[in-house]
């Protein structure tokens, strides 16, 4: 029902191996798999991906929740 | 004389089939939820941005699949199930944004999936400059 409210929005998503994605959120199922739209993933040992349109595996989700302003990569 | 007497037998064996066949329209119902032939889904209402209706637009079309170990995966989307396992057609196997083996048809066990995403939808990638 929280994840419901967030139908929509933007969120931000972290996973368990410290990836971080943003992205519009369009779905959802029970076991929290995502469709993102719009989202970028932020991976600190790689880089930056844009993607169009992106299935979050629900069981790698730590955390879902509203982006931060802008996401830095640390140097 | 003759005009008294009713003919009526047969009317009646018409008038019978008719109520019939009116019967098999009530059996055919649409239903809402359609059922996958790949697995086993959620009972809601299956669109394209849910999860299962978002894989199955994607059929056919070249994906890229993130593992949780960071193995990229490219190739053409035979079929999903539920779990999220993969069949690939035509794989190849990146590491750093280089092509690194080059599989026929792979299988890819859905607990391991970080990520779907088609191909097409990869904007743009920056890797981080050291």
């Amino acid at each position: 029902e929280l994840i419901d409210k967030c139908l929509g929005s933007r969120v931000w998503v972290l996973m368990k191996d410290d990836k971080e994605y943003v992205g519009t959120l369009l779905g959802f199922d029970d076991y929290v798999n995502m469709v993102l739209e719009e989202a970028v993933e932020y991976d600190y040992s790689y880089g930056i991906t844009k993607m169009k349109k992106v299935l979050l595996n629900g069981s790698g989700v730590v955390v879902v929740g509203h982006p931060t302003p802008s996401p830095t990569l640390p140097c | 004389m003759l005009s008294h007497v009713a003919f009526r037998p047969k009317m009646e064996g018409i008038e019978n089939t008719r109520k019939q066949s009116s019967k098999p329209r009530d059996r055919l119902k649409t239903s809402t939820a359609s059922t996958l032939e790949n697995g086993d889904s959620p009972s809601e209402e299956i669109t394209v941005s849910h999860p299962v209706g978002y894989l199955h637009e994607l059929r056919g079309s070249i994906v890229r699949v993130k593992l949780n170990s960071g193995h990229m995966f490219k190739g053409l989307l035979h079929s999903v199930d539920g779990f999220m396992n993969v069949a690939i057609e035509n794989c190849r196997e990146f590491q750093n944004g280089e092509e690194v083996r080059h599989w026929g048809d792979a299988f890819l066990r859905g607990n391991t999936v970080t990520y779907i995403a088609a191909d097409k939808d990869i904007t743009s990638e920056a890797p981080v400059e050291e």
